[in-house]
């Protein structure tokens, strides 16, 4: 946020990134309008402001490696699947396991 | 993977159990699946719906899904490793499921927030290579431990007579897992939360939203 003093006046100015991406600012459960309901011209004159939409450029593909988010999320989701799996791949195993364990 | 323990299982059934017959084996598997399918169902719905009114009417950061579905995890572990009675053992299965539902429910919202959605499909694509790697780090950590407490017998069958010991090593080594992914998802929080707060403080003074 800058501040321009312009003949006396303070007046504040936002930057608005790329106004154009309104496709970003579009969330997946909006709170003023129904689905199926959406106006291509309300869209548009939407600025991308909202607090949680999505405020960068779309990344997919090898620019994805280049991303710190990348790595966190694809650990994050390695490590909690791959402990969620060898529970449900073993759990039947463990069960015999015992029973046989308790006879 | 699931396939090939279902049959060691068998096998181990018959040689300690030869009373036990197949179905009866097969049952006892079978209230687990269905546990673990029931508890991820839940845990999707939850999550799906539950992050949403998290982000757009609580204005919380959507990791906050993550911290709990790795709390849940550890949870699941701490139970794992500590009943010994096939009794309780319905515990671990439907935590378990709780807690891997609770992180697909959320997963790709997520991947749409950091990612942007026009590559979606491509980036959630990506990031399924995960859990197969992950997925088969862990078997293997389990199928090790397991056969480090087996006899191998003169038939070739490797037998573990042990109990909750045969496996208790392999949930201690995912319960710490678990922890280390609290902190992490703890760390996407903060990280995600410091991005929420500087894109507000670029919202004009007028804007509440």
């Amino acid at each position: 946020v800058h501040i321009l003093s312009t003949a006396g006046i303070t007046q504040e100015t936002v930057d608005v990134p790329n106004a154009g991406l309104s496709d970003e600012a579009a969330s997946l459960l909006s709170d003023d309008s129904l689905p199926g309901d959406i106006d291509a011209e309300q869209e548009a004159l939407k600025e991308p402001g909202g607090v949680n939409h999505s405020y960068r450029p779309d990344v997919t593909g090898l620019q994805l490696l280049r991303t710190a988010d990348f790595y966190l999320l694809f650990t994050m989701l390695g490590l909690l699947t791959g402990i969620g799996l060898m529970t449900i791949n073993n759990v039947g195993n463990d069960v015999s396991l015992m029973k046989n364990h308790s006879l | 993977m699931n396939f090939s323990h279902s049959l060691q299982s068998k096998a181990l059934w018959r040689s300690y159990a030869p009373d036990a017959t197949e179905e009866y084996i097969t049952r006892r598997q079978l209230i687990h699946v269905s546990l673990i399918s029931c508890f991820s169902f839940l845990g999707r719905l939850l999550s799906g719906i539950g992050s949403d009114i998290l982000v757009k009417r609580m204005h919380k950061s959507r990791f906050w899904c993550l911290v709990g579905s790795s709390s849940v995890f550890t949870l699941a572990q701490f139970a794992g490793f500590s009943i010994s009675n096939p009794n309780w053992l319905w515990i671990l299965s439907s935590v378990s499921g709780l807690g891997y539902g609770f992180l697909f429910g959320v997963y790709p919202a997520l991947i749409a927030d950091a990612f942007g959605v026009s590559g979606l499909s491509a980036n959630w694509g990506f990031m399924t290579i995960a859990p197969v790697i992950f997925g088969d780090i862990f078997n293997l950590l389990y199928g090790t431990i397991y056969d480090a407490h087996s006899k191998l017998l003169p038939s070739g069958e490797r037998v573990c007579g042990d109990g909750l010991n045969c496996y208790r090593a392999s949930y201690v080594v995912t319960f710490i897992c678990a922890v280390v992914g609290i902190a992490g998802a703890l760390a996407a929080v903060y990280r995600d939360s410091s991005k929420i707060k500087a894109k507000r403080e670029m919202v004009p003074s007028g804007r509440t939203d």
